[in-house]
């Protein structure tokens, strides 16, 4: 595919945080905490790529970095062919029709003042989408897109009065209603229950396919990347250790914390001992990163140069990544 | 005798609106040496019904019935003394988020001297040696025991909790979502620990997760709760590969295992009833595919359909049917 | 701006103390609209019988709390107290409410300089004594009602400043307002659609608590006798009764009853407020 065609295109971006360690430390010399430390990636129409990866690892920094809702550090953003590394505020209306979030806390995410119509209203009147009629019409065809029907009996309904799965379909309507290119996906449904979890999933499966969205899932969890995902991308303590077709980095991880991560995820079949878990020890601190591969503590197969010299994320042939001096 | 047997255990608590019937009468034993694992979605009365066993349990609970015979002595009858002796002696409880809750500006050694001190009547000397050899046991460096709460990780905690569970040797552990907010290396770490420990201390054990999958990796039996009740009990491996109840059947069904690899998650539409107002009949029957008109009528008791596995279904008898139908995606649409 | 009240409302229904607060301010404000109709005397008119006036009654029917040493009745000018009593409390309480939401709003919001210009005025304010820099002001403006109100508005946007700014950055922070950032909500909008309605509530327990203290403020200001001279406010009362030594004469006729009414409204801001700890913190009520 043509680079100009790629929805979302990243290049080496960064997002550094200042933080205050003590009380009295003043804001320019305390140190950097390094959340995401030069990550690049493609998604194009109709592709889906899942970022997996543990807790503080950048996952949700990476989100809302490709949703301008923290400015990179450093590195490259494009969007649907345009720059947007740098593009202040007011000059995202655009932007902000073409990409949209779905939330992890459902609860959380739609006001709780607002009735469910005023917050499926609220996109079309910021974007002065539709006359009133219009309107109507959108959040009717919006509602029934993601299974709520009939429409107007939730029109009134407070958040607090929906379940989870409800919720969690109107926050999907309401990021559907502007008609956007591009969808990230936050732990879509970690607050959900399991039972109805499913339901969500599918549903978001089937309306990027048939809507041609580029999505971005992240998760901690690698079925649900595997349920939804054409390709993965896993990262460790900011920075993308392996990625590839999804299929092909679970099944035949490379990288050695992409091999503990598959190995770790619990048997649902009580007959069949668990595989071993090879790493040891905890992840380092991101304020205080050493020289070489940042995961050096923890590999089962660290050599001297791992110490020395940070491997660089290498592709090959089989379209994979890996970022590992022993693997490549 | 069971090591622990709960005898239709009731838990409610009073509200604005009238009695929240959290558990409404729930059975199950746990042999000496053995492990339970209980699921269900949030809110159907887990964390209650082991906060009723324990009867550590928020002003506005309270035991309208039910026995929980340990050891043969019943705890529900027992005075809150005598009870208070029983407590980390033969049985602990480690509560969801156990160590968040822990007071911040205290050492965590601090937690450790005083239940050593004040329930186990150690000297400070025997309790810190005691306390460093727990925190070795759970394989943490005992030099963190000089640490705040705060600055543990997730899995450090974990295992502090249960190290501490473990201060005066109970028979009986009760974890609630010990693994939940774990990263899963973490989570193998602190389940591997649990799993050593048990074998080595010969510990009986409750978990409760919303992870079936947990339970498959750690628990012998497995109890599955839906709106206040248990609707099935077994061998974990009978049950996941048997489900006798519908509501276990879409359970795995909505569970995704990535070992086989992509297959279509099929959900359970809806949500479970209203505690203040239970339904009269069964309490699924409502999300329930297979639902007939006596399954909103009559409540349908806990019945042995295969060895050692009981559920509580009026359909029981029509099991194979009901597998072969659950695994199609259809069944479950247009329910409700 | 309804679903505020509805809001308050709800608050209200749930706290039996916040219910009395406001039943008592309810009963002053039926006292105020209805005192002529009440009182059987105006505030300050000296009152004759059989062609002499009427000073220091005790207690009777036709003076049901006596009169003062001018012959004024005191149940008069106990009712009719409640007129400037409110209208200063609730100016008082009005300013200070829209200046201090507002610069909390702006504040919690924006962050960066504004924050810490805005803070550190809150600062200054916070160092100044409050009754002291009433009185100073009052005597240099002089002693009019409108300068007590204007005083207050001037110092005690601090408090609800502070409150409502740590209001707003925990409001910031929830999903829903970063929402309505990616739907391409603008800063106004998101101010004033997403995060306002959300503090409201606040802002009115605040003002609640804000009419009992400006009450309480006029009263002190006017019994030290930095008071309108022209208003016959529960704190004259209690200032008229002071210089006339009605206390060593016995006459708790005179200065009991502005008391309790006073400490009623006080109380009432103070019943309302209470409960604020609640719409502070609020815990997910999930059914
Ligand atoms: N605004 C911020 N200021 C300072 N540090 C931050 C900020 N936001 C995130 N961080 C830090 O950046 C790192 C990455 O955080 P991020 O939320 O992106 O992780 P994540 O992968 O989404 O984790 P999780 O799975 O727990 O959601 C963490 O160490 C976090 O503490
Ligand atoms: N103190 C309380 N007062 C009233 N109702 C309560 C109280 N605590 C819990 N409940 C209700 O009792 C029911 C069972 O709660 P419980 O905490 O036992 O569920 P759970 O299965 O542990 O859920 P989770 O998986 O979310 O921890 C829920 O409906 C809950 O709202
Ligand atoms: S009793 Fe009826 S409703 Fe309940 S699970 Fe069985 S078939 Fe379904
Ligand atoms: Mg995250
Ligand atoms: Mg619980």
């Amino acid at each position: 595919m043509a680079e100009r065609d790629l929805v979302v295109d990243v290049r080496g971006l960064k997002k550094y945080f200042r933080v205050r360690q003590t009380l009295f430390s003043k804001g320019y010399d305390s140190p950097w905490l390094k959340a995401v430390n030069g990550v690049s990636f493609q998604v194009s129409p109709g592709g889906t790529l899942g970022i997996a990866g543990e807790s503080g690892c950048g996952k949700t920094t990476t989100g809302r970095m490709l949703l301008k809702l923290e400015d990179p550090t450093e590195g490259e953003y494009r969007f649907n062919g345009r720059d947007v590394t740098h593009v202040k505020r007011r000059e995202l209306r655009q932007f902000r029709r073409q990409a949209q979030m779905v939330f992890q806390n459902p609860f959380e995410a739609l006001n709780p003042r607002f009735t469910v119509y005023r917050s499926l209203l609220e996109p079309l009147l910021i974007h002065g989408i539709g006359s009133r009629p219009e309107q109507e019409q959108r959040i009717n065809a919006a509602m029934e897109r993601v299974g709520l029907k009939p429409p107007n009996t939730y029109y009134e309904k407070f958040p607090h009065q929906l379940s989870g799965g409800q919720l969690q379909r109107i926050v999907l309507a309401r990021a559907l209603i502007v008609d956007p290119i591009f969808i990230v996906a936050d732990e879509p449904v970690s607050m959900l229950d399991v039972s109805v979890r499913a339901g969500v999933l599918n549903l978001m499966q089937e309306i990027t396919a048939s809507m041609q969205l580029a999505t971005l899932y992240i998760s901690h969890d690698l079925s649900l990347i595997q349920y939804l995902c054409d390709d993965t991308a896993i990262m460790y303590l900011g920075q993308i250790v392996e990625m590839g077709s999804t299929d092909a980095v679970l099944a035949s991880p490379e990288h050695p914390y992409t091999q503990a991560l598959v190995a770790a995820i619990p048997v649902l079949d009580p007959e069949t001992e668990p595989p071993e878990v090879k790493i040891k020890g905890s992840v380092l601190s991101p304020i205080d990163l050493p020289e070489g591969c940042l995961f050096q503590n923890r590999c089962p197969y660290a050599e001297r140069i791992c110490r020395s010299e940070e491997p660089p994320l290498e592709s090959k042939q089989s379209g994979r990544s890996v970022r590992c001096h022993v693997v490549n | 005798m069971a090591l622990l047997d709960v005898r239709n255990l009731k838990v409610h608590y009073r509200t604005l609106r009238g009695a929240n019937r959290a558990v409404d009468g729930v059975s199950f034993t746990v042999e000496k040496g053995r492990s339970l694992g209980l699921v269900g979605e949030s809110g159907c009365g887990k964390s209650t019904t082991v906060n009723g066993i324990v009867r550590v349990m928020p002003k506005n609970a309270f035991i309208p019935e039910g026995e929980v015979l340990l050891n043969g002595t019943d705890l529900v009858s027992l005075p809150e003394s005598a009870l208070r002796s029983i407590r980390w002696r033969e049985l602990s409880l480690i509560p969801q988020a156990a160590m968040d809750s822990l007071n911040p500006v205290y050492l965590v050694q601090d937690a450790f001297l005083e239940v050593l001190r004040l329930k186990g009547g150690m000297s400070k000397a025997e309790a810190l040696d005691r306390a460093q050899h727990l925190f070795q046991l759970v394989g943490l460096d005992i030099r963190r025991l000089k640490n705040y709460p705060h600055e543990f990780s997730g899995g450090m905690k974990q295992r502090a909790a249960i190290a501490l569970a473990l201060a005066l040797n109970p028979k009986l552990v009760i974890a609630d979502e010990p693994v939940t907010a774990l990263d899963v290396i973490v989570q193998r770490q602190v389940l591997n620990e649990i799993r050593r420990l048990r074998e080595q201390l010969h510990i009986s054990l409750i978990m409760i997760t919303h992870d079936i999958s947990v339970v498959a990796e750690t628990c012998d039996d497995i109890a599955v709760m839906y709106a206040g009740k248990i609707v099935e009990r077994g061998r974990t491996a009978a049950v996941l590969q048997n489900p006798l109840h519908p509501y276990t059947m879409g359970l795995k069904n909505a569970f995704p295992d990535i070992r086989r690899g992509r297959r279509t998650l099929i959900s359970i539409e809806g949500a479970p009833p209203s505690l203040l107002e239970p339904p009269a009949g069964c309490r699924f029957a409502e999300r329930c595919p297979f639902a007939l008109d006596v399954c909103s009528d009559v409540e349908p008791t806990l019945e042995e359909a295969a060895a050692g596995q009981v559920a509580a279904c009026h359909r029981l008898d029509e099991v194979d049917e009901l597998q072969t139908r659950a695994q199609e995606v259809e069944t479950w649409q247009n329910v409700i | 701006m309804l679903s505020a009240v509805r809001g308050v409302y709800a608050f209200l229904k749930n706290d039996k103390f916040a219910m009395v607060g406001a039943a008592i301010y309810v009963f002053f404000i039926l006292l105020a609209i209805l005192a002529p109709i009440i009182a059987p005397y105006g505030p300050d008119e000296m009152i004759r019988v059989d062609g002499r006036l009427a000073f220091n009654h005790p207690p009777s029917s036709q003076f049901w709390l006596g009169t003062t040493n001018m012959g004024r009745d005191v149940f008069s000018q106990l009712i009719f107290g409640v007129r400037p009593a409110l209208m200063v409390g609730f100016t008082a309480a009005f300013f200070v409410v829209v200046a201090g939401t507002l610069v909390g709003l702006l504040s919690g919001y924006f962050g960066g300089w504004a924050d810490s210009v805005l803070m550190r005025l809150a600062d200054v304010a916070f160092g100044i004594p409050f009754e002291p820099f009433v009185i100073v002001l009052v005597g240099f403006l002089g002693p009019s009602v409108w300068n007590i109100v204007l005083a207050m508005a001037l110092l005690l946007w601090r408090d609800t400043a502070r409150v409502i700014r740590s209001q707003v950055l925990s409001v910031r922070q929830r999903a829903f307002v970063e929402a309505g950032e990616v739907s391409g909500a603008s800063h106004l909008r998101v101010l004033f659609v997403y995060i306002m309605p959300n503090i409201l509530p606040l802002s009115f327990l605040y003002g609640s608590l804000a009419v009992g203290w400006a009450i309480l403020t006029e009263a002190a200001v006017s019994f030290l006798g930095f008071g309108d001279p022209n208003t016959i406010s529960w704190g004259y009362m209690l200032h008229d009764a002071y210089v006339s030594q009605a206390l060593s004469r016995g006459s708790f006729n005179w200065f009991v009853p502005p008391g309790i009414f006073i400490m009623l409204a006080v109380m009432a801001g103070f019943y309302i407020g209470r409960g604020s700890e609640e719409i502070l913190h609020p815990k997910l009520k999930r059914v």
